[in-house]
């Protein structure tokens, strides 16, 4: 362990609490994202933490109503099946859906899957993302799919080590117009899941996984919703070995 | 519907607020809005500013339910840690600073903070009462001067006179200590 990730690690209990200043806090943010133990060290504190709130107190009357007020003055209305975006930074949470083209298009694309593992070249001018992928990539009980699409040459990488945790190189992806945006998608036994979305032109996106993730796709869509069925025109597909 | 939603996990409350179902945020609020607003009172001091904090952590979960992550913890969990975030944001902003000063000039201050007296009538009062005993004293008052005072570490050093490497590692700590000690308990303490 580095100097750098012990006084980060002894920062995380302070952080927790929000305790610390600014500079500190994005410093531990940036750290979190890389470092699973730590993000879980964090969320154990702030359960604990929220044991010592759960004094409730009287909520004063008309407090609801006021909230309730707001939402019909401000809340988007739902338009049939559609759901939010999710922005990769909430990658945690998977909807659902109904999409069972996409589970043949996986099994049918398990020939496009590539295993590739390559050493990690220790090059200390790579963001930490990239340092975390390549040391996935580099681990022999990772799980490894190349992402290629029909309409391109281009190709995305995703690398799931064996806790679970999942990085996704898609800098090589096109950037998409304006209004258009990239969603990965996930396939679990018979279920295809919404991972999160990506934006017009991601970089190395980190997420983590429960469950066995057999393939994973990457489609464009538009902005502003996620329909229950990716777009299948021009997707990107890839099987996990 | 009210039986349905009562009988509702968070996760699945959750998922329905994705959906914009106005019953699922109005059982979020049943289940939840006590304890929000009793933390946000507590630091802040100001029933009009706890209010505003309270209106504000629902509405983000309406407007951002996926930011809550069931498999991460307990959605109160989520909920009083967004509320301590703001009311610190809050308390740390000039002019509540401002009025904190005021507050604590006329109250003990932070270290007159009484855990015993506001858990007392929670369910898990004597276990939470148990574990914050069981704490070395630097490490309780640490905790609480930086929870429940709003203080960064930095600050809850020099009020107390120590080393902010002192200060920083007894909450750490103190907060693993709390944990091992309440799962000893039997207390679920949310998602490892």
């Amino acid at each position: 362990m580095s100097a750098e990730e012990h006084m980060l690690n002894e920062l995380l209990g302070a952080y927790a609490l929000d305790a610390v200043d600014d500079d500190e806090r994005r410093a531990v943010d940036e750290y979190l994202r890389v470092s699973p133990a730590a993000a879980a060290e964090v969320r154990q504190h702030r359960e604990v933490a929220s044991m010592l709130a759960w004094n409730a107190s009287p909520v004063p009357a008309g407090l609801w109503e006021r909230i309730a007020g707001s939402l019909e003055a401000d809340a988007p209305q739902p338009s049939g099946e559609l759901a939010r975006v999710l922005p990769i930074i909430s990658r945690r949470r998977r909807v659902a859906i109904t999409a069972a083209v996409w589970v043949a298009s996986a099994a049918a694309a398990a020939v496009l899957a590539v295993v590739a593992v390559r050493a990690f070249d220790g090059d200390t001018t790579r963001s930490p993302l990239a340092v975390a992928f390549d040391e996935a990539l580099a681990d022999r009980e990772s799980l490894t799919a190349t992402l290629v699409s029909e309409a391109t040459t281009a190709r995305a990488t995703v690398v799931v080590d064996a806790r679970g945790h999942g990085y996704l190189d898609a800098t090589a992806l096109p950037t998409l117009p304006t209004g258009e945006t990239y969603q990965l998608w996930g396939v679990i036994g018979d279920k295809v899941i919404s991972i999160g979305v990506l934006g017009r032109h991601p970089d190395i996106e980190p997420f983590a996984i429960d469950g066995n993730l057999t393939a994973v796709v990457i489609t464009h869509e538009l902005n502003g919703a996620v329909v229950s069925d990716g777009n299948p025109d021009g997707a990107y597909v890839g099987t996990l070995s | 519907m009210r039986g349905d939603w009562s009988t509702m996990s968070d996760g699945a409350l959750a998922m329905s607020l994705a959906r914009y179902q106005q019953d699922a945020l109005a059982e979020a609020y049943r289940r939840h809005a006590g304890p929000v607003f009793g933390l946000a009172k507590r630091l802040l001091g100001v029933q009009a500013q706890a209010e505003e904090i309270v209106q504000e952590v629902f509405l983000r979960l309406w407007n951002n339910p996926e930011r809550f992550e069931p498999e991460r913890g307990s959605l109160r969990s989520y909920l009083l840690a967004q509320t301590h975030g703001r009311s610190i944001d809050m308390m740390r902003s000039d002019a509540s600073r401002r009025a904190r000063e005021e507050r604590d000039a006329h109250q003990a201050g932070p270290e007159s903070y009484d855990l015993d007296r506001e858990l007392w009538d929670l369910a898990v009062a004597g276990e939470v009462r148990t574990a914050l005993q069981a704490l070395e004293p630097g490490e309780r008052e640490a905790i609480e001067l930086a929870y429940f005072g709003g203080m960064t570490y930095r600050e809850v050093a020099s009020h107390l006179g120590e080393a902010e490497g002192t200060v920083k590692s007894r909450i750490r700590v103190g907060m693993k200590r709390l944990r091992g000690t309440l799962t000893a308990a039997g207390l679920e303490v949310g998602a490892s």
